[in-house]
């Protein structure tokens, strides 16, 4: 049972890690937003290519056009 | 409206939006038809980028679009200087990064097609959609584009854009704020899962050097826990205390620092009782339900509260003979601006145009529209009816009647004291009673036995009568019961607000908009003579075509949103008082008031208009009549009968006391209760004399007595003064929901009351346990979490009545 004086440390600093990693992963805003990720993966990847036209409609009513 | 059904009905709907089209005027584009341009203008933008997947995903999502409202706004004043330096959050050379609220967002298909937006808008380089909130952040870049250009094109998709302040600090500290509650709670957790380890290997039998280590190992870990994670605890005692007052935190936190500084204590002197492992389930567990009651609360409340009433629009200005656009908080004094159509207005002014029609029922209640003319009086807040015109500026700002209001709603400070949940009224009994059966145990076991005894049954009782089965028990029921008022589109911004609707005996409802649709319009119409209802309603807009008298805008409104022939009229007449009449295709036909012995009883206080045609002999012929008013809601007598059952009704309102008492009288409010040409002062003045009261309303005029009431509850279509001061916020205008209201609060007050007696019930059991010394840390180990988990069954299962509520959500 000598093993468990070897394995605890290790346990110990791996849970720390976990811990560490969590608070940074909260500090530098991952969990800021918790709804919209989970939608958002769901979307298939369309790599169609940008088609920057000049804006037909889209700025339909400004008067300066 | 109860318009009847014609006999032919194109069932058409809109490509866009599913809307019916029916028989109003389709817009046809191509193969497609539109109920409006708005929509038709979101399917050409989609169609011409290749986007129609956004139809297909909103389809999977089986979401429903609402027909898009068209915007006139230029949105020109984003591009000033000025108001680039005040909003943008990061600016250089090449971009700048800047944060909308985008309105009308409803299914995860607008998430796809907003982020899509910067592959086909020029000069967007990216665009991050955060759905909690409807916040979008935005990276353009100006020396492509104009940022009105990306505003105007975010409205004309249907999602208009309201730029948020890059200072509101508001927003950075609810974001610090639930960032701690996060790391609180996976700190928690984490120490939790740990100690577990630990704890289970010393209950199966770890001995000797073993358990010593274990023991050791998560006194460490758990010191995260006490210092950091049960700060709130302290944190609501010590408030609560200052306050002179007891809430839950404070059995709460003396339990979890007795238990920890009881357990280092054994630890040293080598006994069993060690209660780690249950002070950081505890912690983690009312962490995480105050966390998710807090999280369903404040989704209700942001969105509502983006915009302020004196917000920051374009407004044209009339500049020596120029209209140029400036932001309306730019606007001064004796300044000419230009109203346009179906706006509202922000400024206290003189009318220059000749004519105008707005409706003022913001500030007084009424729901006739005036009819002004030039040199008249024009309040903030009413709303332009008619074709746009001209004013000077008189007043703006604080300075107008509505502002003047505002600021009486900033200054007097609530007059309802603060709600104390049912849970914090226990929680002061349950207090005094672990003292007293700590101090009564320990005097009896130093009698009997010797003073250490003594003090380690008295600690057993402090630990074991934790209360956290009990503060467990009201978040956990208030967030089934605010989930099924969410799909009645009820919104509550305080749980305790909730609780209160259960005690409310004086109930005082506004009339305009509340129990009343809020607009003059057609009420009723009934046709004789097999006429074509096309050609009725195409005779009677050509007939009020040049009159600009309310009853015509009504009828304008109304009926040109249908399909009508196009006929020849000559010799156009206005009779003042009586109607209109003119030479249509050869017959004569009036307009008007109708006759007295056509008027149609059910509506004796109505505006009745006829239809007639003149006959040869002289005669006129009824052909069709329409009742205009202000119709009340279907809703309305339903409710006032059933909320009579447990309250008396009021009726407070600023119009005419006829109008008040027809009203009154036809959804079933005692005469007595009526009360009619009231100032928002008096409104206010009303409710101070009552008790439990709750005031329903949406204008201006009411949000003083909104504020003031124990529970200030608004309807849809409200201002966002009202929605500003009141405590619960109907997003529809079906007034009937306020019964659902009552029923679940109810509901939710019986299972939150059957939970605190299970609480009780174990907090009993365990004392009595503790004080016979029959408790050992894996019975407390046991216990804790038993209780919480009968808690939390008890809530799943609810009542009878909260679960056939459940299925009946949003029809």
């Amino acid at each position: 049972m000598e093993i468990i004086y070897f394995l605890l440390p290790i346990a110990l600093v791996l849970a720390a890690c976990f811990v560490t990693f969590f608070i940074w992963a909260t500090k530098s805003g991952q969990y800021d937003d918790l709804d919209t990720p989970a939608k958002r993966m769901l979307f298939d990847d369309d790599h169609r290519k940008p088609n920057m036209n000049n804006g037909i409609n889209l700025t339909k009513g400004l008067k300066d056009e | 409206m109860e318009m009847r059904e014609a006999q032919h009905i194109d069932r058409l709907k809109c490509t866009h939006c599913d809307e019916q089209i029916g028989d109003l005027i389709p817009i046809i584009n191509g193969d497609h038809t539109f109920c409006c341009h708005g929509c038709e203008t979101v399917y050409s933008i989609l169609k011409d980028n290749d986007l129609q997947s956004f139809y297909k995903i909103k389809d999977q999502e089986g979401a429903r679009l609402s027909p898009v409202k068209e915007n006139r706004d230029s949105y020109q004043y984003m591009d000033s200087e000025d108001f680039l330096n005040k909003s943008v959050i990061y600016r250089n050379q090449n971009f700048i990064q800047i944060k909308f609220h985008l309105a009308d967002i409803s299914c995860m298909a607008c998430l796809w097609l907003i982020e899509k937006t910067p592959e086909f808008l020029k000069g967007l380089n990216s665009c991050r959609l955060n759905l909690e909130n409807n916040v979008a952040e935005l990276e353009v870049d100006l020396t492509k584009t104009k940022l009105s250009h990306i505003a105007k094109a975010f409205s004309n998709l249907g999602y208009r854009p309201n730029v948020i302040n890059s200072k509101q600090t508001e927003e950075e500290l609810q974001k610090k704020a639930d960032r701690s509650d996060i790391l609180r709670i996976g700190i928690a957790g984490a120490a939790l899962g740990n100690i577990m380890l630990f704890a289970i290997s010393n209950y199966a039998g770890a001995d000797g050097n073993y358990k010593t280590l274990f023991n050791w190992i998560s006194s460490l870990i758990s010191l995260p826990v006490m210092l950091y994670c049960a700060l709130p605890f302290y944190k609501n005692s010590l408030t609560s205390i200052k306050m002179k007052s007891i809430s839950i935190d404070i059995p709460l936190s003396l339990a979890i620092v007795i238990a920890y500084v009881i357990s280092i204590y054994n630890q040293f002197i080598g006994s069993d009782h060690i209660y780690y492992d249950s002070i950081s389930s505890l912690v983690f567990l009312i962490l995480l339900s105050r966390y998710f009651l807090k999280i369903s609360l404040r989704k209700t409340v942001t969105e509502d509260n983006k915009s302020s009433f004196f917000k920051v629009v374009g407004i044209t200005k009339v500049n020596n003979d120029k209209e140029v656009e400036v932001l309306s908080n730019e606007i001064k004094e004796d300044d000419e601006i230009i109203i346009n159509e179906k706006s509202q207005i922000q400024f206290d002014g003189i009318l220059l145009s000749d004519r105008a029609i707005i409706n003022n029922s913001i500030l007084t209640g009424e729901s006739k529209p005036l009819s002004l003319r030039r040199g008249d009086l024009i309040h903030a807040g009413s709303f332009n009816m008619g074709k746009s015109f001209k004013m000077k500026v008189i007043k703006t700002d604080e300075e107008t009647t509505l502002g003047k209001l505002l600021q009486k709603l900033k200054v007097t400070h609530a007059s309802r004291g603060h709600i104390v949940s049912l849970t914090d009224k226990i929680a002061k009994y349950f207090t005094y009673l672990v003292i007293f059966m700590m101090i009564s145990s320990f005097t009896y076991y130093y009698f009997t036995t010797n003073f250490h005894h003594a003090l380690e049954i008295a600690l057993a009782v402090t630990i074991v009568a934790c209360p956290c089965a009990l503060a467990l028990a009201t978040p956990l029921s208030f967030l089934k019961s605010l989930k099924l008022l969410k799909d009645r589109e009820i919104f509550v911004k305080n749980e305790r607000s909730l609780e209160k609707v259960s005690e409310i005996n004086n109930i005082i409802l506004d009339k305009t908009g509340t129990l009343t649709n809020g607009d003059f319009g057609i009420v009723h119409e009934e046709h004789y003579h097999d006429i074509n209802i096309k050609k009725i309603r195409s005779l009677i807009l050509l007939l009020e075509g040049p009159s600009d008298h309310p009853i015509a805008i009504s009828f304008k409104e109304t009926l040109s949103k249908y399909q009508h022939d196009h006929l020849e009229m000559k010799d156009h007449m206005q009779i003042t008082g009586e109607g209109v009449s003119a030479e249509i295709e050869g017959d004569i036909y009036f307009l008007g008031k109708a006759k007295n012995e056509n008027r149609l009883n059910e509506y004796p206080d109505f505006t009745q208009v006829g239809l007639y045609q003149k006959q040869d002999e002289g005669n006129h012929l009824l052909l069709a009549l329409y009742v205009l008013g202000d119709k009340i809601k279907d809703g309305s007598k339903s409710l006032v009968n059933h909320l009579s059952r447990y309250s008396e009704i009021h009726l407070a309102t600023g119009d005419a006391k006829s109008v008040a008492l027809s009203v009154g009288k036809n959804v079933g409010i005692k005469q007595d209760n009526i009360h009619s040409e009231l100032s928002p002062e008096d409104k206010n003045l009303m409710i101070t004399k009552l008790s439990n009261t709750m005031m329903i309303g949406d204008g201006a005029n009411d949000s003083l007595a909104l504020r003031n009431a124990d529970i200030g509850v608004c309807v849809g279509g409200s201002v966002d003064l009202a929605l500003e001061v009141s405590d619960i916020y109907l997003s529809t205008y079906d007034i009937s929901k306020v019964w659902d209201l009552f029923v679940i609060s109810h509901e939710t007050i019986k299972l939150i009351k059957r939970n605190l007696l299970f609480s009780i019930l174990y907090n009993i059991t365990g004392i009595t346990l503790a004080m016979m010394g029959l408790i050992s840390p894996l019975v407390a180990a046991i216990f804790m979490p038993i209780s919480s988990f009968t808690v939390l069954v008890s809530t799943i299962v609810g009542t009878k009545k909260l679960r056939s509520l459940k299925g009946q959500g949003r029809q």
